[in-house]
């Protein structure tokens, strides 16, 4: 059964909003574009394909397994697309005349009718892959009635072994969220950890060994500038920017025992939030900005705590296990996702607030540095493969899980960025 | 001569000549834990699977920000005397006492200043493991400084799990990695 309602949006255009229970993904064709006037540079239709199908919201259906390939309406036999249980049927054309223009419409297979059409002018020919994620997102929203993520950003962390590859090691990486268009923000011989996005996705900071020792580092991406944070004896680690941007939460030991510290970013005041004599790190904020959620192991083993920053109340949040550690929260507050240990192996847990259950969600071991999608539905995390670092992508209410291995070396500590418009 | 004694003639040697051999590092006893067994499958990219396009063809001609790194020569483990910690722990063992026993000497008879990097084993997360990383250098520098070295002559610094000697996932290797190295 379905829900649809309409909604306008703020732009007036009117969207449809489709929910319905996850049991079963609907099926989306989506049939090769048409190109006029230039030369095909990008396989638009199969990025769209593969988006769709990394989203875990769509049965998409293969391209080999079309009967017919329409690009506009009149080539469409609805009667042939519902024989295939088709439910929605995306076509579309890229036409160059003096500008370049994409239209793309999506059909509703089973009420035989446009559910919307969309030209776009295509200023950067060279920027075809964002055109296909931005015609995902759009798919993606007008069914799920959630914001598509396919336009968005990772960071992640490469690494390759000092034998071969000598000159750099480490890396902090930018790139599409299917991997593509990779860009080196830094290399260096020493660690790059840690890194994390401003929540303008204009910054990134991170932490860098460069200077022999791990300091805090913020870079603007745009233009590459770059300035090291005020410095301290010992550990400069874990930083996360708060919501509103202006502070950094961070972990200092300053030659005694790793503490939280938020940092005003304008004054560079710090204050020390919930001290303890034991590890204190991970600092993730709650989307409001008034909490906290920190791993410490003041309860004996590394267990995830929460500290109201007004109240200063700390609250311990999970029991279950011997080691749960490096909370993400999901953008809506409604829970975390964090490292997990069961059975020696470590996985990737979900808790959510109410009702408060937890749920692992990962079946590789090794699994680190869980990242939530800014819409909240997919995860992101780290694992090893044999001895490699990879990252995988899996819906977080279930699905088929994709993987992302780099050929140079280890892929590790990915961060999705925020919605980027 | 035991395997302890092997390490101090490779400090003494660091101190007095400048030079010195790589260590070849002791496990100590475990904490029991099992290995975990990853299964390797093919190389070859999966239908489920996106190779990851390699950043130094993503841009043309962008200019790759490169840190500015002092050109650091030594090897992981070169010159070091090694003291060993069991899982998420950074208290010393009875061995690791006898050893920075024989630091302290040599730091008392010299003015040298050392260098503790306090690593971590692969399991758990990162943050957390140069945390405790940290902590297992800060726990060899109160030993050293309860015994009379100066703490200005003393710099601890955690590399957490980023700089293993040993690779693997298995206790034979973690053991390796869960160590304070003095340089």
């Amino acid at each position: 059964m379905w829900a649809v309602c309409y909604t306008a949006t703020a732009s007036a255009q009117l969207t449809i909003d489709i929910t319905r229970g996850a049991d079963k993904p609907r099926r989306i064709a989506v049939s090769p574009f048409s190109w006029a006037g230039l030369a095909r540079s990008e396989p638009l239709s199969d990025i769209v394909r593969k988006d769709l199908t990394r989203s875990g919201q769509f049965d998409v259906y293969p391209a080999t397994q079309m009967l017919s390939l329409p690009t506009v309406e009149s080539e469409i036999s609805y009667f042939e697309w519902r024989k295939l249980g088709v439910e929605y049927l995306l076509v579309g054309q890229v036409r160059k005349k003096d500008k370049t223009h994409i239209t793309y419409i999506l059909y509703d297979i089973t009420n035989q009718r446009a559910l919307f059409k969309r030209r776009r002018e295509i200023r950067h020919p060279n920027a075809m892959r964002q055109v296909a994620h931005a015609v995902s997102d759009h798919v993606y929203e007008v069914l799920t009635g959630d914001r598509g993520v396919f336009s968005t950003h990772l960071l992640y962390i490469l690494h390759c072994a000092k034998s071969r590859c000598p000159d750099w090691g480490y890396r902090l990486v930018l790139a599409d969220v299917d991997g593509a268009n990779a860009k080196t923000v830094l290399e260096s011989t020493q660690p790059i950890v840690s890194p994390n996005w401003a929540p303008d996705g204009k910054k990134v900071a991170y932490v860098s060994f460069e200077r022999r020792r791990p300091e805090i580092y913020i870079q603007e991406l745009a233009t590459g500038n770059r300035h090291r944070l005020p410095s301290f004896a010992g550990l400069n680690s874990a930083p996360a920017w708060s919501p509103e941007g202006r502070r950094m939460a961070l972990v200092l030991s300053k030659g005694d025992n790793p503490d939280i510290y938020i940092m005003n970013l304008v004054s560079g005041e710090l204050l020390r939030v919930a001290p303890h004599f034991s590890i204190d790190t991970e600092p993730a904020w709650t989307p409001d900005g008034e909490n906290i959620i920190f791993t410490s192991d003041r309860g004996g083993t590394p267990q995830l705590y929460r500290v109201n920053l007004r109240s200063r109340k700390i609250t311990r949040l999970t029991y279950k296990g011997r080691y749960n550690a490096r909370a993400t929260i999901f953008p809506d507050n409604s829970g975390i996702v964090f490292v997990h240990r069961a059975q020696k192996r470590f996985h990737i847990a979900m808790m959510n607030w109410r009702p408060k259950n937890m749920l692992v969600l990962t079946d590789t071991v090794m699994d680190e540095s869980p990242s939530i999608s800014p819409n909240g539905n997919m995860l992101l995390y780290a694992t090893q493969r044999g001895n490699r670092g990879i990252l995988v992508s899996i819906p977080v209410n279930g699905g088929k899980s994709t993987k992302l291995v780099s050929l140079k070396g280890d892929v590790r500590e990915p961060r999705w960025s925020p919605f980027l418009r | 001569m035991n395997i302890r004694m092997i390490y101090l003639t490779a400090f003494l040697f660091a101190i007095v000549a400048g030079c010195g051999s790589p260590d070849v590092a002791p496990p100590p006893s475990d904490e029991g834990d099992d290995p975990i067994s990853i299964a390797d499958e093919s190389e070859a990219a999966l239908p489920d699977e996106d190779v990851l396009s390699d950043p130094d063809e993503g841009i043309a001609g962008a200019e790759i920000l490169s840190a500015d790194v002092e050109e650091i020569t030594e090897e992981v483990g070169d010159y070091a005397t090694i003291v060993y910690f069991d899982f998420d722990k950074s208290d010393l063992t009875a061995e690791a006492v006898n050893t920075l026993d024989t630091v302290v000497q040599v730091m008392l008879d010299s003015d040298r200043v050392i260098r503790l990097e306090g690593h971590a084993d692969a399991r758990g997360t990162r943050e957390y493991n140069l945390a405790l990383g940290e902590r297992r250098a800060m726990s060899v520098a109160d030993y050293l400084v309860f015994n009379g070295v100066p703490r200005d002559r003393i710099e601890p610094v955690s590399y957490g799990e980023e700089s293993p000697v040993a690779f693997g996932n298995n206790e034979a290797a973690w053991a390796q990695n869960r160590r304070v190295e003095i340089k």
